[in-house]
């Protein structure tokens, strides 16, 4: 049990920007059938049940719920702006109840919509009683094209994928080290490490110029608020993530408050293609005295 | 709870690196270093210091009581908290490594104890090796010769314990030595007091990281 005044308050201020900015609020399913929500890397995450011979599962995201009614609904080509409030469920060591607040744009492939998903969360952070936040912009086709660079097979693939989650810098650039020439290497750790959202875009065109391009995202940099850094070094637990990934830190919480990014092949296992990209926030950290 | 804009806490462990640890940390480890007593925190205008147990530095640094920690590699190795592992400081260095008595090499594996149960259990997997895992708190080279463990997993510097208990390493699982670990939050929110700190910690060992 947790007292409801803050949450409610800033709830009603994220609310009052979804309907500013031409969100449309939706009620999600809390529960569904477990392959709804299957997808990889998080699935021990999931809380599932069996009701007579079938498995279902309590929501983990929000996400994996609005594609499949997308997908299997009556929507097609026109861009949708959808935003949500809830909880969702998941079983790390104990059973947890997260209270998120998200927005999704689908129908999106444009760079545009990376941009207006960043501006949105942006505002978000902005309506949060945090002192201070920091949004951190990377893009999940660095790693694959980063591998391929390096030669790796898919386990090494995997592998330096989970060194880069953890920020362990020491063995990524081992594996970096052994597998370029010194010029490429320099300016990779550079990539990886630099805080500087001019001189990483300088050197992401000259070693991976196709992610420069496909990503857009020297247009995405000129458009970030002094808040918004890019941080190639970004990777996300779950696979589905296509292009542009985010999230935030604020002061005085641990870990991440907003994640996000774009995940344009979720729908593919209800046979449809649908461009899209959004994020989460979790309001859980206004219950631990961050006012 | 992290504080913004604050001076960084940094966790040290107790027992064999607390001195090389403590020399890593500029001004205020080399005045720690001088004292004597019971105390587990220190603090001056640049930093605090707090020292703990090894297993531990993970749990305070991933939940934010500490923004960074120095501790072996051998403890990120064997836990799976979400911490940010930015630099080798080149200290402490050792290895883990699978030992077993001089007169027992040939003989099969039928048993491992270990303080790392978890890379014990990997350890077994990898080698496709059903045995069991003995999870032990120290002393660990006395389990072969009282015929606890047919094998034990455990760190190996000198080689001087191997010796005495008459064990010998038979395989490197891993090079071991003191990580400076990051919280997630504190990476991000105070990246110019952590590359300060790198700075620091790389003049001190005049690591060759790059």
């Amino acid at each position: 049990m947790r007292e409801a005044y803050l949450l409610r308050k800033v709830e009603n201020e994220l609310r009052a920007l979804n309907e500013l900015y031409g969100y449309k609020e939706m009620l999600v399913d809390y529960l569904s059938e477990v392959n709804a929500y299957v997808r990889g890397a998080n699935d021990v995450e999931i809380i599932k049940f069996l009701h007579d011979t079938q498995l279902y599962a309590l929501r983990p995201d929000f996400t994996a719920g609005i594609i499949k009614e997308v997908a299997l609904g009556d929507y097609y080509g026109q861009p949708l702006k959808l935003a949500y409030f809830g909880s969702v469920f998941r079983k790390n060591i104990s059973f947890n109840e997260i209270y998120q607040a998200g927005v999704e744009i689908l129908f999106a492939e444009k760079v545009l919509a990376d941009i207006e998903s960043l501006a949105h969360a942006d505002r978000f952070l902005r309506a949060l009683p945090v002192k201070k936040y920091i949004l951190c912009i990377g893009t999940a086709q660095l790693v694959p094209e980063l591998c391929q660079k390096l030669g790796l097979i898919e386990s090494q693939c995997c592998q330096l994928k989970k060194l880069l989650l953890d920020r362990n810098f020491v063995t990524v650039k081992e594996i970096l080290k052994s597998n370029l020439a010194p010029e490429d290497y320099q300016g990779i750790v550079r990539i990886l490490t630099l805080r500087d959202n001019q001189e990483v875009i300088y050197l992401l065109e000259k070693h991976f110029p196709r992610v420069y391009h496909a990503t857009g995202i020297a247009d995405i940099a000129q458009q970030l608020g002094n808040n918004c850094i890019l941080d190639l070094s970004l990777v996300k637990r779950l696979d589905y993530y296509t292009g542009i990934i985010y999230e935030a830190y604020v002061a005085d919480c641990p870990y991440a408050v907003l994640s996000g990014g774009r995940y344009d092949n979720l729908a593919e296992q209800y046979g449809r293609q649908i461009p899209a990209v959004g994020f989460a926030v979790n309001l859980n950290i206004l219950g631990t005295g961050n006012d | 709870m992290i504080k913004a804009e604050k001076i960084l806490t940094v966790a040290i462990p107790t027992g064999r690196l607390t001195a090389q640890c403590l020399q890593l940390v500029p001004g205020i480890g080399q005045a720690v270093l001088k004292k004597t007593g019971r105390k587990l925190m220190w603090q001056n205008e640049e930093l605090r210091i707090i020292t703990v147990k090894p297993l531990d530095i993970p749990v305070y640094v991933e939940r934010g009581v500490a923004d960074c920690g120095l501790v072996g590699n051998d403890i990120l190795l064997e836990t799976a908290f979400e911490v940010y592992e930015l630099l080798d400081c080149g200290v402490g260095k050792c290895r883990l490594s699978i030992a077993r008595l001089a007169t027992e090499v040939d003989q099969p594996l039928k048993s491992i104890a270990s303080k790392y149960q978890n890379l014990a259990r990997d350890y077994c997997l990898r080698n496709g090796l059903n045995i069991p895992v003995i999870h032990l708190h120290g002393s660990v080279e006395l389990a072969p010769a009282l015929g606890l463990a047919t094998a034990i997993l455990d760190i190996i510097a000198t080689g001087e314990t191997l010796r005495a208990n008459k064990l010998v390493e038979v395989e490197k699982i891993a090079d071991v030595s003191v990580r400076l670990i990051a919280n997630k939050a504190v990476y991000q929110l105070q990246r110019d007091k952590i590359i300060s700190l790198i700075e620091t910690i790389k003049i001190r060992t005049e690591s060759k990281d790059d």
